[in-house]
């Protein structure tokens, strides 16, 4: 049983993760403490589709001539893992940019007193 | 006959292809911008119309993309239920991009006009492809592009904009984040039960799964629940919604309340009815749960909208309120309250479609949207406020207007599924809508305006007529509800109820 368990310790890994990274993005009131907690959950994600798909002892799955009886890992989840990827960079990107204007105006990174200042009068 | 074969797809490649054509347009010739935008809606509008015709008259459309056969390759599958909802997005999104064209004249920083139309277009390419799509994986990937082109229309109005749209922007992302990420990793559960991603094929082999892996299967119903009851607004996980609309411009707070969260709502009841089956959701007793949930949204929805002063806050409270009456519908277990939730999708973006444009364009001439400017406002706009008055009657569920007969529907699946508390509920929003829809009315056309307010005329024309439109619509379309109903009533029966 507890070998069972720590011989997956690569979903262990990601649950970890995904908590460090959903409890960053709740309590951090710095938006860039933020940003960095939403990448870790991103990656935690990435890691549990990889695991998902991976088989012990497999190979990249390109077809050789000649080569039989050999065992691949499944593609499929890398290839939607790349998608994902390039969707958490661009959510990335505009949050950082959203930051930027947001610095600019208040002058100040944290969400609290963000949130003072705009409720100011004038 | 060859081109049309392909129209599931093109519905979808028209307005994203229009919309990386924007900047390099608005670099070239900057007249045919908003015309190439116009006319790419226009194309998907007709194809659409063509779509539905076709499944009609020979059945649930399949379309393999690049050729790959499913479950291998990525399947777009057009029935009656996706058909209808792109009906909806491409005919409520294209009137409400004919008005933006005038609307970003003035109210829109000018170096943003070319992004703004291209996130408009992409948004309903996002929207549009999340109807039609027949594979999860490409489900999230359109989740996505509609969600980023909504968070980047939020502050699109640059320095003529409010001081709060970044932080607004930034909530919105936040929230939407988290949701996509939860998505994702149902997608992933969902992989792991069952080894595929194509809707038909998934619902086939998740009856397998059930019994094999209960635990992965929950899991996935529970992340892919809570991240699109996030992105729909579904109380009490609206936070993000009334400050993303107060800071977006009108036509945005147009598309995302009448068309984002209806489609991320359509996204549950397809997940419920064709891809978990609603017999194990209810088993799990995830429905009864999220029947009590919808019925909180409606009424809290509505007593938050009581206390707001800012006209756009009202509406995004009432949003928050009316896509209850959705998700209730769907999950009443009746075919006649589904089929009232199915027309109140349409019938709420009409409705509340009309009021946000024409509150849209009383701010377009007098930059005012508090409640106290909007005193005497019938008489010096009298077809946009004519028109707003229609809406909001309509969605208070006057007979014989639009709202009464989504209303109807829902009252009636309330008494065949024998809730009678959510018949209750129903009847109690209804008295709450009118208190909050009466009172803006009597503003608008029984007090008079300030002494020293600015003085204004109508809107311009071509603001005027998709709100005119939208407005008969409020009237007419719930008269012949008979027209949706044809493809309502097939969808309702096809998903089994």
């Amino acid at each position: 049983m507890i070998y069972q368990v720590i011989s997956q310790y690569n979903y262990i890994a990601a649950v970890i993760l995904f908590f460090i990274g959903l409890y960053t993005m709740i309590s951090r009131k710095n938006l860039i403490k933020k940003i960095i907690g939403l990448n870790i959950m991103d990656t935690s994600v990435f890691l549990f589709f990889i695991s998902m798909g991976s088989v012990e002892g497999g190979k990249a799955p390109i077809i050789v001539l000649g080569s039989e009886n050999v065992i691949y890992v499944n593609p499929l989840p890398q290839a939607l893992i790349l998608t994902a990827i390039v969707v958490a960079v661009s959510v990335t990107a505009f949050a950082l940019a959203l930051t930027v204007k947001l610095y600019g105006d208040y002058g100040t990174l944290d969400a609290d007193k963000i949130r003072e200042l705009r409720e100011e009068p004038g | 006959m060859i081109l049309s074969s392909h129209f599931p797809v093109l519905i979808v490649v028209a307005p994203l292809f229009a919309a990386y054509l924007m900047p390099l347009c608005w670099r070239w010739k900057r007249g045919l911008t908003k015309p190439i935008a116009v006319t790419a809606l226009t194309l998907s509008f007709l194809m659409a119309l063509n779509m539905a015709f076709q499944v009609l008259r020979s059945g649930p459309i399949s379309y393999h993309a690049g050729n790959w056969q499913p479950p291998w390759g990525i399947e777009i599958y057009v029935d009656y239920l996706s058909v209808y909802m792109a009906l909806v997005v491409t005919g409520v999104g294209l009137l409400i991009l004919i008005y933006s064209t005038k609307y970003s004249d003035k109210m829109i920083e000018k170096g943003n006009i070319a992004i703004f139309f291209a996130l408009i277009l992409l948004l309903i390419a996002g929207l549009t492809g999340m109807v039609v799509t027949g594979d999860l994986f490409n489900l999230f990937v359109f989740l996505e592009i509609a969600s980023l082109a909504s968070y980047a229309l939020v502050p699109i109005a640059g320095s003529k904009g409010t001081k709060g749209r970044f932080e607004a922007s930034f909530r919105y992302l936040y929230m939407g984040a988290i949701a996509s990420t939860f998505t994702l990793i149902a997608i992933g559960f969902a992989y792991m039960a069952t080894g595929t991603l194509n809707m038909a094929d998934l619902a086939l082999r998740l009856v397998e799964a059930r019994e094999a892996y209960p635990t992965l299967v929950l899991m996935s119903l529970g992340f892919f629940v809570v991240g699109f009851s996030l992105k729909s607004a579904l109380f009490p996980l609206h936070l993000w919604l009334p400050d993303a609309y107060a800071h977006a411009p009108a036509p945005v707070s147009a598309l995302s309340s009448g068309l984002t969260i209806k489609v991320m709502a359509y996204v549950i009841i397809r997940l419920f009815y064709s891809i978990f089956g609603i017999a194990f959701v209810s088993s799990t007793g995830l429905l009864s749960m999220i029947q009590i949930i919808a019925a909180l949204a409606i009424i809290i929805g509505s007593l938050y909208a009581i206390a707001q002063k800012d006209v756009i806050r009202i509406l995004a409270y009432s949003s928050v309120s009316q896509i209850g009456y959705v998700i209730l519908g769907a999950t009443l277990l009746s075919s006649d309250g589904f089929t009232g939730g199915l027309l109140h999708i349409l019938h709420h973006s009409i409705m509340k479609g009309t009021m946000i444009l024409a509150v849209g364009a009383v701010m377009y001439k007098t930059g005012k949207r508090n409640i106290q400017d909007f005193k005497g406002m019938g008489r010096r706009m009298p077809y946009t406020m004519g028109a707003f008055s229609i809406a909001a009657l309509s969605m208070v569920g006057i007979p014989p207007l639009t709202g009464f007969v989504s209303k109807w529907f829902l009252l009636l699946g309330t008494l065949e599924a024998k809730s009678y508390a959510f018949t209750f509920v129903i009847l109690a929003s209804s008295l709450l809508n009118a208190v909050y829809y009466l009172r803006l009315i009597n503003y608008i056309h029984f007090k008079d305006p300030d002494e020293g307010s600015v003085r204004v005329d109508e809107a311009p024309m071509t603001m005027l007529i998709p709100i005119v439109i939208l407005g008969l619509g409020a009237i007419f379309v719930g008269m012949m509800a008979n027209i949706p109903l044809t493809l309502i009533s097939k969808a309702v029966s096809s998903l089994g109820l």
